[in-house]
């Protein structure tokens, strides 16, 4: 089952979980998987199970995910260690993925959010055709929408 | 003032600790809880003026601890954070004994105005 919420709306959340979450400005960006490939990302990523069933993920350049979580907890970035990063990120995907939910018709329920620390650009975004692609601070992130039944991305 | 933060998550326990130091209740006793079961416990144990606590957790959800509270309690005042933004969700939650809700994510300044309007202080 596909969703039908447009890219615009996809980044409009994203946009606003990161700039009133962290302060930071987030930018829509086009999708550049050789210089992806050259990074590690931190992945989070919440399910959705319901009437629609999939996944909403985050992923985020390591350097980035670290200058989040330190923005989030208010420290400088070399106090901020693995489990602020994994936190951080966390509560990120949650809030974007509850938004997202709440756009999608009929009784869904959101999964508590699971982190990994250290993934290739390829488990970032596994279907390149459908995803959102944004860069702050010289970072990237990569927001994608996976529908469960086809194991594709979201299509608008 | 006693006030009790319910939220599975770390992070968002520290969000909204730091947002209240930015609130009326800027001073308060904060009191964490990590699930709806040790909320309800540290409730007991605690003499607390409000609650703020999200909706999605695992084992007991918000509104299963909101009911729990609302049968123990009728005079605190019950914040409920939550991505959940459906009005006719948000309204079975008022009607669970719900005082004021907060759609994350959320400004401190966010935070205060309903916090103002439940302690019935006038915005400046």
């Amino acid at each position: 089952m596909n969703v039908d919420v447009s890219s615009a709306k996809l980044n409009e959340i994203a946009e606003k979980v990161w700039s009133m979450v962290l302060g930071l400005p987030l930018t829509p960006s086009k999708c550049d998987p050789a210089r992806a490939e050259a990074s590690a990302f931190v992945l989070g990523r919440v399910t959705i199970s319901g009437t629609w069933q999939g996944s909403v993920t985050l992923g985020c350049s390591q350097a980035l995910a670290r200058r989040a979580a330190a923005a989030m907890f208010g420290k400088p970035p070399a106090e901020a260690d693995s489990s602020d990063i994994r936190d951080a990120l966390g509560e990120l995907t949650n809030m974007v993925g509850g938004n997202f939910k709440t756009l999608l018709k009929g009784d869904c329920r959101l999964s508590v959010p699971n982190v990994v620390d250290v993934v290739p650009y390829a488990e970032v975004d596994p279907a390149p055709v459908e995803h959102q692609w944004f860069e702050c601070e010289g970072g990237v992130v990569i927001l994608n929408v996976l529908a469960a039944s086809t194991g594709r991305s979201r299509t608008t | 003032m006693n006030v009790l933060v319910v939220d599975d998550s770390s992070a968002m326990r520290k969000i909204i600790i730091s947002a209240l130091n930015k609130t009326e209740l800027r001073g308060s006793r904060t009191i964490e809880a990590a699930t709806g079961k040790e909320g309800l416990d540290k409730f007991l144990d605690g003499n607390f003026a409000f609650i703020l606590s999200d909706w999605n957790m695992p084992e007991m959800d918000g509104l299963e601890f909101v009911t729990r509270v609302r049968n123990l309690d009728r005079r605190v005042k019950i914040i409920m954070i939550t991505t959940e933004g459906t009005m006719g969700k948000l309204e079975n939650a008022l009607d669970q004994g719900v005082d004021e809700y907060v759609v994350k994510p959320f400004t401190p300044e966010t935070l205060d105005r309903k916090i103002k309007k439940l302690l019935g202080v006038k915005p400046q």
